[in-house]
This record gives C-alpha cells, structure tokens and sequence, in this order.
C-alpha cells in the first residue's frame, strides 16, 4: 500500500490535483518523505576543513571558536559551497500532446519541470524555465529567490502543446542566453530530426554545460499495444495510414527500439546523462536521478 | 440446376451456401472500411514498419481471406452432401475412368429363373449401370464384351452418354446367351490389354456374372488374371445376379462303340449322367428321339447320389441306310440345355470288311469270316475274301477294316496305298505265317512314314503237339487289358485257357531290345514263355493290331473248339476297334468358331449348311451357303475345327487349301453340311453338337473365396441389386470425412494466421 504522500508520485493519483503548484508540491513532498538521508546540499550543512582568512573573505563565516584558542582567524569550509544554476527545457510541441494514459507526455514534462524546480529552489540554487516547441516560447529566466517558483508555475501552466518541433533552433538560442555554467534539463519526446538535435546538445556541451535528457514516452509509443482496425493520424503533420496495428507492431517495435539505441548511444558519446521515462512511470524517478545526477556532479 | 444433383445429396443448400462464402470478403472490406482515428506522435516509426511489412502482409492477407472463404465453403459442402467419387476426382483433375464391363454368357447362365433366364437380370444389370453412367456425360469411357467373344467387344473404349446409351440398349437386348463354356480367364485378359494402353485414367472392370464355383474357384489362372488386373490398378467388381446354388442333372456324355452301324442291327448307346444338386436325384427318365421323332420307349435313369455319376446303356435300330440323328433329353431341372445331347450315325446295309488271305485256299480268313459274319443279319457285317491284288485295285477307304492273312510279301504301290489307308484312320490286322518273306516285312514295312508292321520278324517257332498237350506253359497266351479283349479280361474267365499256340513268329533278336525301345508299339498278349503274340501300334490316325500267329486252325486252336467263342468275340470287337471314322458323321461340343477346310482337289469352294432350328426360327435362318477362301498352308493338326478333313490324304505342304468358318454354328443340334466334289456330286456330313458338360456344375463360389484370388484386395464382389447405387453411395461417405477433414485442417490453417497476425497483449499482473 502506497504511504501518505508517496502515493502522489504516482500519475494516476497527481493527475487528479488541477493546479501545477500543488502538484510539485505534492510530488517533492512526497519524494521527500520517502528518502532516509536528506536530499538538501549546501551552506552549512556538510563541513569539510579549516582555510586561514584572506582579505575579501566574508567575515560571517570567521570560526570564532578556533580564533579563541589560537588567536587566528580561520574560516570553515563546507561541501558545497557555490550555487547552482539548472536550467529547464520542456518541449511544447504538439508531440507532446500525445497520451493515452492518466497524463499527456506534456502534462507529465510540466509536472516533472515544477518538480524539480520546487526541489531546485529548495536547495537555494537557481533554476529557469524555458518552454519551446519551433521556438522558445516563454522563458523565465534563472534565479533563486523562493518567490520564483511562483512565477515558474504560472509561466508553465499557462502554456499548452502546439506547434513543431525545431530543436537545433531552440538549443542554440538556449546557448546563446545561458551565460553561466549550468544544468540544462531537457524534457522531450524528441521526436525530432535527431541530427539537429545532437548538433544544439553538442553548442551546449561546447559551453560547458551539464545536460540532462528526460525523454518522456507514452506507453503507447513504447508498447504499441493496439488493436483492431485503426487510422493513424500523425501529430506534427506526420502522416497518416489505415491499418492493422497489430500486423505492424513488430517493425514498429523494432523501429522504436533502434531510436532508443541510437539516442542513447549517442549521448554517451556527447557526454549527456538520459534517463528514459513513461508517462505511466512513477515521478519520482526524475527526481531520483537528478539527485543522483546532482552528487555525482559534485564528487568531480 | 438439375446438375446439381450430380454432386450433391442436397442441392437445396448450394446456392446459399455459395452466397455465404462471399461473406469473408464483405467483413474483410468493411472492417478496411470501418477504423477508428488515433492522432499519434511516433508516426515516423508505423510508417517504416509498414513500408517494409506491406507486401507481406498484403500476402497474408489473402491467404487468410482465401481460407476463411474455403472454410465457408466446406462447411455448405458438407450440409450439401457432396458426393464424388474417385473417379469423379479424375475428372475434375483432367482425366476419366475407364469401365470394362464383361457380360458373362457362358451356358450357366441359362439357368431358369422363374419365367426368365439369369442372363436376361444380367443385361437389365449391365443396362442399368450404363444408365446411370450416363448421366454424368464426358467423365466415363466403357468397353463392353461378352465373356464367350473377348475378342469381338459390343463396344470399344467409347464415351458413355446418352447416345451411346441409344445405341447400345437394342444390341443389348437383341443378345443372347452363348451355349458354350467360357472361363472368365480371357475376357479378363481382354480387358487387360485395353486398359493397360490408357495412360492417366482410371481403370474399372465389372463383370455380370453368376459367379460358378467352377469358374471361380480353384483357378489359378483366373486368379492370374485377376492379379494382373491388380497390377494395371484396375479395380474389378464381380456383380453376381445369382445367389442361390441350383441342383442339376446333367448327361455327361454320350457314346457309342462305333458311329457306322448296319440296318437292323442293334446299336449300343452308353450314356454318363451326373447330378450336380445337393441332394440324391431319383426317378428320372430321359426319351430318345431318332431323326426328330420321340421313340416310344423311355430310358430310365437310376437313382444318383450329389455329386455321383451313372452310366446307363441303351440300344437302337435304325431300319433304313443313312444319317441319322439321335437325341437324349432328361427331364427338364434348372438348366435345360445340357440335359440334351446329339450325335449322329451312318447306316449302312452292311459293314464291309476286307479279308486279304494268299494262302491258296484261304482257309484262315474263312475261319475269319465266319467268325465276322457267319449270320450277316445278325451282326450286320459283310466280309469279302481276296488275295493281295485286291490293294491296288479297290477303294480301300469302303472298307471299315482290312485283315491280311498270310501275306508273304505286298507289291510297292499296295504298300503305299495301305499306309495311306491307315493314316487316314483305317485299321489293319495282320496273320503272318511261315510264308511270309521276313526280309520284306522287316525293311519295306518299316520304312518311315509307313510303318505298317511293328517289330522284326524272326523265326517261326513251335512245340510239338506231345508238348503241347502236356506243358500248360505253352498253352495260353496272356491277355493284357484291351477292348478286343473284353471276353478275357473277364475274371476267372475260362476263355484264356482255352487258346492253345502251338506256332509263332518270335520278334528279331532274341528279347527284342530295339523293340522294347519303340514306345508306340504295345504288346497286348504274351505266350506265357515271354514271347510277344499279339502286338498294336498306331499310324497316322490310324491302328494296326499284329498277331503273331495264324488266323486258322494250322497254328493254333483258336478258331476251333473249345477256344472259339472267345475267337467270334474278339474278332467282333476288333472290327469295332479297327474300323475306319465314320466321315460324313461326327459329334463335338460347342464351343470355339466351326471351321472346315479342306484340299482344294477334293471339292469346290460353295458349302451349304443346314442349320438345326428353333420353333421360332425362320426357313431363312436354317440355312446357309457360303463361300470358301484360300488359306496359308498350316500344320495339320487343327481336326477339332476341321470337320471333314480328308482323312485318306495327307496334305502336303504345297497344297492350296480352303478354308470357312460358321460363326452362325453356335448351338447344339445337328448340322448338315454339304460340298461338292469338282464332278459336281454333293456329298454331305452331319455334325452333331451338344453342349459343354464342364457348365453343368451351379454351385455358387463364394464371395470370400473370390475376393481373396486377388493378392492387393482390388476385387470385390456385390450383389446385382446393390451394383447400380454402390459407386455413389460409397464415394459419398468416403466424401464427408474427407471433407472433414479438409475443413478441421483449413480451420486451423486459419488460427494460426490469424494468431500470427494479430497481437494479443500479455495480461499485466
């Protein structure tokens, strides 16, 4: 049996909360709940060594203890000691619209994107939101003051899918506005023309930002599981074909399978973490790897 | 839509049932018809799938759809009853089948059934399964044939149809039964030889038939024939139209001592009846008819056991020279034609025997004579005493045989003219004595081709008279079993002692190795020192009996007291045992084309025949008048068909010859045929024809027994009644498992398509 607030990574149930804020909240809280060792980094909290003062050095941050016995001014150093900058990119394309589960692929990017905002702002680093399907459509940019997540969740649930997809636009013009080093978290179906997309990660990677990849799948798409005679109507002016779903599904299957492959192998090559999900998945597992992503990024 | 009921049982259901199988093919277009829309991203992806699945699945497609309509289709054909036989597989393959149909009209076919004969529910059988072949036009070929004429078939591999049908039905029913006996061995070779020339068809013997254990049973060679059937993979139907076995009393045979009798001297007729029932035959008379008219006094027939035999002797006079025709008939029982028999007799005023004695005063050949012919009205036999000149100055072929007595040597063409003779049938006794010229009688008679005597002659040897009193040893000769003989043969009989031999020939070299090596001549008595007495050997178709002793008193005591009654006796009998064939008369069953031919010198080529006839016969059909053709020269031999043969004349290879057959003689009765010489005189023989006794036997075979004659189980036999129906009824049944079986492998053909083509998703726990 789900416990207390964990039920609410799963989609079916967050999918009843309307409002996004509450969602975030819910799925944080949730994912909080659920972890024995505490998810927050930074200032204070993990003391490394001892540094002798330097001119210019904040003064708040003297150990006054170690100055009454030695009469020297020493400062503590701590694990993390400077803030992080993540960057959210969340694909609006009309692709995106696509689910057949409790959430749509964009419902589930929106709600993964508040989440770790939420979580992001929590751990007083700062994070931005850029939503984008030929363009970037709105972008609010990074920061971390605790009223920012307001202004993220309004910014994301205003929006909706639509439009194509032009990723090597977008990741250059994310580029081109991203002047500090930073976490750019992409989440997409990429159903896009891969090449274009590996040349704008690579503008990022070329900059010296850390990329995260969430590629957020419908079951469907991953499954195929239909049956029956159907039309199939492609989103994005993809086409369309009559057919029996259940006669195709093996080439389809295998078609899918050789995009994961290549997706994948291809941001080894870039140096880009991927983490496949399912709209039916539970949101935690975003979370989780960030996290991870995050610890690793520090143990450097 | 009458055709339909062709191939099925009910035709009711075709036509719906072919609409149903349009069925597939409307939910196949309306489910292509009917889709629900989806919008979904990953198009990318179902397009490359389909681009590279589309032609197979195109494929699989109509393969589905090709079964879900053949199943439809199995389904309406097993509610339809279809039936089809094998044959009708052929057909629908290209091909057709081929039916033999062999009638049997062999004698036992004549067997009364109620007011009709067995052979008449036979044709109506054949008619009725022609019949029913013929509705199904183009898919069958017959040939039909009677058993008794395999060589002349009704009709030859033709296509039955209603045409054929028309054709045939009149020359059917205008058929009838053969009198002869036919085993079924050539009919089914026949069959054989026009199937096994037909490639890719299917081959089909039926024989009608009563199916007689005679025929049947027992007969490896038919047993043959039906296995080489076997191997040309024909199947052979035996469709018997007679169950029950019927009882039969058959005359056997009829015969006589001679067939050239004297005027008022009585004729001995032996008759052999035989009952073929199940159980014993009792007071059966049979009537003697002489000439067409029944004579007053009936034979009567003993009492016969099943399958026992009598033999029953009668005698008649003929008061009046000529041919003439005598008949037996048996009451009438289940198969009336063989309860009759023919033949036909010379009469003359007398016999002539021809007596050549050159002693000078003949007295043997007057013991001879005496002995022949000492009351002429009595035995009816007329001796004539000549000297040797007599040879080449007569017609030897008036005499019915020729004793030479005494003959000491005989000149070249009298030597000739006697072989001649004897070849031709005549027979010759010969009395050597001391006069005779031992040197001539052992080169000139033994010369090849004229063999006339049958050993060497050696010296005369003789006991004295004391001796002969005295020494038993040298009394009596020893008789060997013989027709001449019949009054020694006797047991106890006291005749044989009372011949005393006091002189004899003994043969050349003393114990006659040579001879004994000679197997044609038989030494019919002995003397009881070993010595050969009297000898017999035959020459051409004709018989020479040798006493080594004297026809008189001079060397023995035969034609005296107390040895001669025995004398009279023999020498009775040995006319009857040497006398020439009768050549205007003759007696054979019937069965085989009547042939006659002869030497072109002997008579021209007209002959006219007078057929035996039936009450409902016209003038026109009783007689005949042919004319004869030049035939290759063929080996002698074929006396069976060659009815008047010039028994004196031994046709040498380079002579033109005649030759003409009767098929019209195929009854029994007594034939009367007539040829005329170059001079133009006629001259006339009479044939008298009596059925095959080998038919007589009505046991049925029994069907087990039959069917197991074939060593691949290809033959079976049925009942008349069944024979018309069976091929559909059978095929059907044959039809619906096969269709059945069609339909479950179809269907499951259909599952697994369909499972490989469709998605069923695992059920998430």
């Amino acid at each position: 049996m789900t416990h207390g607030l964990e039920r609410f990574l799963q989609p079916d149930e967050i999918a009843k909360i309307s409002r996004l804020e509450l969602r975030a909240r819910k799925v944080v809280e949730g994912f909080v709940s659920g972890l024995h060792r505490s998810p927050y980094f930074g200032q204070s909290t993990e003391f490394v060594q001892h540094r002798e003062y330097v001119p210019g050095d904040d003064t708040r941050r003297i150990d006054w203890k170690v100055w009454s016995r030695t009469d020297r001014y020493f400062l503590k150093q701590y694990e993390e000691d400077t803030n992080v900058r993540v960057v959210l990119l969340v694909d609006g394309s009309e692709s995106m619209q696509f689910g057949t589960g409790a959430l749509t692929k964009f419902d589930y990017a929106q709600t993964v994107a508040a989440a770790l905002a939420m979580l992001v702002l929590k751990q007083n680093d700062s994070v931005g939101v850029g939503l984008f399907d030929s363009q970037i459509r709105s972008l609010i940019p990074s920061s971390s003051r605790h009223n920012h997540l307001s202004t993220i969740l309004q910014g994301l649930s205003a929006e909706t899918a639509g439009g194509k997809t032009d990723m090597i636009g977008v990741l250059r013009r994310s580029a081109e506005v991203m002047s500090h080093r930073s976490i750019v978290i992409l989440i997409s179906d990429l159903l896009c023309d891969r090449d274009q997309l590996f040349r704008g990660l690579q503008l990022l990677r070329q900059r010296k930002h850390e990329v995260l990849i969430v590629h957020t799948m419908d079951d469907q798409e991953l499954d195929f599981d239909y049956t029956g005679t159907l039309r199939f109507e492609g989103l994005e002016d993809g086409g369309k074909l009559t057919c029996d779903p259940a006669a195709l599904r093996e080439g389809y299957l295998n078609s899918v399978k050789k995009f994961q492959e290549t997706i994948r192998r291809r941001c080894a090559g870039s140096v880009i973490d991927y983490k496949l999900v399912r709209t039916s998945d539970h949101l935690d597992a975003v979370l989780s790897h960030l996290l991870n992503f995050r610890i690793g990024m520090t143990g450097k | 839509m009458s055709w339909l009921s062709q191939f099925f049982l009910n035709p009711s259901f075709v036509l719906p049932g072919a609409a149903l199988a349009a069925v597939p093919i409307i939910i196949h277009l309306l489910s292509r018809l009917r889709y629900k829309k989806v919008r979904f991203a990953a198009m990318e992806f179902l397009l490359q799938s389909d681009e590279l699945n589309r032609r197979r699945l195109i494929i699989e497609q109509l393969l589905l759809l090709l079964l879900r309509i053949l199943a439809v289709i199995l389904i309406m054909m097993l509610l339809a009853r279809f039936v089809l036989d094998p044959s009708r597989m052929m057909m629908l393959r290209g091909a057709t089948t081929h039916h033999v149909l062999i009638l049997d009209d062999s004698l036992s076919m004549r067997e009364s059934d109620s007011d009709r004969i067995v052979f008449d529910r036979a044709v109506e059988t054949l008619e009725k399964m022609l019949s029913q072949g013929s509705s199904r036009p183009g898919a069958l070929r017959v040939t039909v044939l009677a058993m008794s004429r395999p060589d002349r078939p009704l009709v030859t591999d033709r296509a039955l149809d209603n045409a054929l049908l028309q054709e045939l039905t009149p020359r059917l029913r205008n058929l009838t039964c053969s009198f002869q006996a036919s085993l079924p061995t050539a009919a089914l070779q026949a069959a054989e030889n026009v199937l096994s020339g037909d490639g890719g068809i299917s081959p089909r013997v039926h024989v009608i038939t009563d199916l007689r254990a005679s025929d049947w049973q027992d007969r490896p060679e038919v047993a043959a024939a039906l296995n080489s059937l076997g191997a040309i993979d024909a199947d052979v139907t035996l469709v018997q139209v007679v169950t029950e076995s019927a009882d039969n009393v058959v005359v056997k045979k009829m015969t006589a001592d001679t067939f050239g009798v004297a005027v008022d001297v009585p004729w001995r007729l032996n008759l052999t009846l035989q009952n073929h029932g199940r159980k014993k035959s009792s007071g059966l008379r049979a009537t003697v008819s002489v000439d067409g008219s029944v004579l007053p006094v009936n034979v009567l027939i003993p009492d016969i056991e099943a399958g026992e035999e009598a033999f029953v002797s009668h005698d008649l006079m003929f008061d009046s020279p000529g041919q003439h025709e005598v008949e037996i008939r048996l009451d009438e029982d289940a198969l009336r034609e063989d309860n009759s028999r023919f033949v036909v007799v010379e009469v003359t005023d007398k016999r002539a025997i021809l007596l050549v004695d050159d002693e000078a005063r003949q007295e043997d050949a007057e013991y001879v004579s005496a002995a022949l012919s000492a009351d002429p009205q009595l035995t009816g036999l007329a001796t004539e005493l000549r000297t040797s000149d007599v040879l080449t100055s007569a017609l030897l072929q008036a005499y019915d045989c020729i004793y030479l007595l005494n003959v000491r040597e005989l000149p070249a063409d009298a030597t000739e003219l006697l072989a001649a003779y004897v070849a031709g049938g005549g027979g010759v006794a010969w009395f050597p004595d001391d006069q005779a010229n031992t040197t001539w009688y052992n080169t000139t008679l033994q010369a090849d081709g004229q063999k006339l005597f049958p050993v060497l002659l050696g010296s005369v040897q003789s006991v004295a008279s004391d001796v002969l009193q005295d020494d038993e040893t040298f009394q009596s000769p020893v008789f060997e079993s013989h027709p001449i003989f019949a009054v020694y043969n006797i047991p106890d009989s006291p005749f044989a002692d009372a011949v005393q031999v006091s002189q004899w020939f003994q043969t050349a070299a003393d114990g006659d190795e040579e001879n004994k090596q000679d197997e044609s001549v038989r030494v019919l008595a002995r003397l009881k020192n070993g010595d050969p007495l009297i000898l017999e050997h035959a020459l051409g178709r004709g018989r020479v009996l040798t006493f080594l002793t004297s026809a008189g008193k001079r060397w023995s005591n035969w034609p005296v007291s107390p040895a001669a009654p025995g004398y009279v006796v023999m020498h009775l009998l040995m006319h009857q045992y040497l006398q020439h064939p009768i050549k205007s008369v003759e007696s054979r069953d019937v069965g085989g084309p009547l042939r006659f031919e002869w030497a072109v010198s002997e008579y021209t080529e007209s002959i006219e025949i007078f057929l035996p006839t039936d009450p409902e016969d016209s003038a026109a059909d009783s007689f005949l008048r042919l004319a004869a053709s030049p035939v290759q020269q063929t080996a002698t031999g074929d006396d069976s068909n060659n009815a008047v043969a010039a028994p004196d004349t031994s046709p040498a290879a380079d002579v033109e010859r005649l030759a003409v057959s009767v098929p019209q003689a195929n009854r029994p009765g007594v034939y009367r045929v007539k040829r005329f010489r170059q001079d133009g005189e006629g001259e006339e023989k009479w044939l008298a024809m009596s059925v095959p006794s080998t038919e007589s036997d009505l046991a049925i075979a029994a069907a087990a027994a039959v069917e197991s004659l074939s060593e691949t189980g290809h033959v079976r036999v049925i009942a008349a009644d069944v024979a018309g129906g069976l091929s559909g009824s059978d095929a059907g049944r044959e039809m619906r498992w096969l269709l059945l079986g069609l339909l479950v492998f179809v269907l499951i053909c259909e599952q697994q398509l369909s499972l490989r083509m469709s998605f069923h998703p695992e059920v998430r726990t």
